[in-house]
């Protein structure tokens, strides 16, 4: 797909210039949208007014919005003056205050601002509103010089993600856009992106899963995107059916699947296919998925570090099918890395895999129990219980997960108030994983070399 | 003080989400019900919002204009549950 966007050997002019004026971000049910080509002249725009100071410093940017067409014209404003698009993981005072310690020359594209971000360069979607009006009472012709000399010069901008390793901190995952490029091609050849369709999204386009499928895909297929993050079922059902001469495609998580099939609703026919991620789907959630909304179900494998490299249809087969030119790695002491287009050198894959055959389709084994997915974010159970046991007044406590509950348990030794603790928390860890219930407890139970026992804090949790 | 209506959203939200440690009758009717308040999020929005569906056939919409009003305490949430029931 990209090798056509850049061979200007090939007489491709056309075929460019109709998929750049096609529908691209659709912004209501009446059929109001950007092209990408709109949107490239909105993001030049931006930056010559906010990013092209001459000043020699990086420039970096943290990117808040949820919207689509807001986001990605951050995205490329920032890109084109070779600077960082920053994706924070969370927004707890912690995590802002690093950011703005690494980075001198930060500014916000978001219409509310956290404290922290008070003081920063702010960049609101009323300003971009102004600008997208102002192209589009003012279109530029196309230009395919232009449009190559675009995407070159900011093939190496960088944008940084973050994981939750599983050694306690959160961790920076730079990607570039070429890489991301790279790792989109193969993922728009897998799902068959290149025959029109639209995708709307449950997931933020902060997150490894949501900049792939809300973001690059699009960006380099010729799917389309519906512009808001649909919570409700009611609203997911609107955008489904804001292009029906296309068929549509539900990028969501498990936890949200579960929660929208369980509405009592009539499903249009033109939900072609759901795709599914960042934590395992059940077969049996699968199959009503199916069932009630009359789809196909496909779950997709990848992380932070790699983006997603392998898919599988869930109610046909366990086995997963890693896509073109992935391939897997043998490690030394155990364990795979995976080697990917999308990727700088190999990556070690932190699940246990089993390669099946030559052509490396693998089954998944089990997970580190240190990594937990609520909601789909990632957390490290290390992590979050230093963030609890920096809290004054806390004598000790764990953070304590079981996959039949959908949220922590927070297990605890203090003589603070239940309110003081979470008014504490809220400022340290993402609001997903704070815990409910907190259960006061004279003492955690440990073994005699001073572990803590899980299986009785899972009796307590039960009684 | 909750009256019942308030007191019923109340026991509703804390069993859709799982806030076991919470009393219904000490939720102040007019704090805010995400992020500061109970300290709730989008998916605990979809769970209420099915648990609404189903006790009193409310369908609730975030492109309805009003939805952060809609859900921004008890008190709203009850007030619009009381206009919108459909059983």
């Amino acid at each position: 797909m990209l090798s056509f966007l850049f061979d200007c050997q090939r007489t491709l002019e056309e075929v460019n210039e109709h998929w750049l004026h096609e529908p691209f971000i659709y912004l209501d049910n009446n059929g109001l949208c950007l092209t990408r080509w709109e949107i490239l002249q909105v993001a030049l725009q931006v930056n010559q007014s906010e990013f092209n100071d001459q000043q020699s410093e990086i420039k970096s940017a943290i990117i808040l919005f949820q919207q689509r067409h807001y986001f990605l014209i951050s995205l490329l404003s920032i890109a084109l003056s070779n600077g960082r698009a920053i994706l924070p993981p969370n927004l707890t005072a912690h995590t802002l205050q690093n950011l703005i310690n690494q980075n001198s020359n930060l500014n916000v594209f978001s219409d509310t601002l956290p404290e922290e971000l008070q003081e920063q360069e702010h960049i609101n979607s009323e300003k971009i509103d102004q600008v997208i009006e102002k192209v589009k009472s003012n279109q530029k012709r196309f230009d395919q010089k232009k449009l190559v000399e675009i995407l070159s010069s900011i093939l190496d901008a960088q944008i940084w993600l973050y994981t939750s390793g599983s050694t306690g901190a959160p961790k920076k995952v730079i990607k570039t856009w070429k890489q991301m490029f790279n790792a989109a091609e193969l993922a728009i050849e897998r799902f068959n992106l290149m025959q029109p369709c639209n995708i709307i999204a449950t997931v933020p386009s902060q997150h490894m899963f949501g900049l792939e499928t809300t973001i690059f895909w699009p960006l380099l297929s010729k799917a389309s995107i519906w512009h808001e993050r649909p919570i409700f079922p009611e609203d997911i059902l609107s955008a489904v059916q804001v292009n029906e001469k296309n068929p549509a495609l539900l990028v969501s998580t498990p936890l949200h699947l579960n929660k929208i099939q369980a509405f009592d609703l009539t499903w249009p026919k033109g939900l072609e296919r759901i795709l599914s991620a960042t934590a395992p789907l059940s077969t049996q959630l699968a199959k009503k998925l199916e069932q009630n909304l009359q789809t196909r179900v496909y779950e997709v494998y990848g992380s932070t570090e790699t983006a997603s490299i392998a898919s599988r249809e869930t109610t046909h087969t366990l086995c997963w099918k890693p896509y073109r030119k992935i391939s897997f790695i043998k490690l030394k002491n155990q364990g795979y890395a995976v080697s990917s287009p999308g990727i700088e050198s190999i990556q070690p894959l932190h699940d246990n895999i089993e390669l099946l055959d030559d052509n490396h389709h693998f089954i998944l084994g089990q997970r580190d129990t240190d990594l937990i997915k609520i909601a789909g974010k990632r957390a490290s159970l290390t992590e979050l219980n230093h963030h609890m046991q920096t809290i004054k007044g806390i004598t000790e406590g764990s953070f304590f997960y079981s996959e039949n509950s959908k949220r922590l348990t927070l297990f605890i030794v203090s003589q603070l108030t239940r309110h003081d603790i979470l008014m504490v928390l809220r400022q340290l860890i993402d609001p997903a994983f704070l815990p409910r219930p907190i259960i006061f407890v004279e003492k955690l139970p440990r073994n005699n070399v001073g572990k803590i026992l899980y299986s009785e804090l899972s009796a307590l949790l039960k009684s | 003080m909750l009256t019942s209506e308030q007191l019923e959203i109340a026991h509703l939200i804390i069993d859709a989400v799982n806030l076991e440690d919470i009393e219904a009758e000490e939720i102040d009717p007019q704090a805010a019900i995400f992020n500061d308040g109970l300290g709730l999020d989008s998916i605990d929005a979809l769970e209420i919002s099915l648990e609404l569906s189903k006790k009193y056939g409310v369908k609730i919409k975030s492109s309805d204009e009003n939805i952060n009003q809609i859900f921004s305490s008890i008190s709203t949430l009850t007030d619009y549950v009381q206009s919108n029931k459909q059983n």
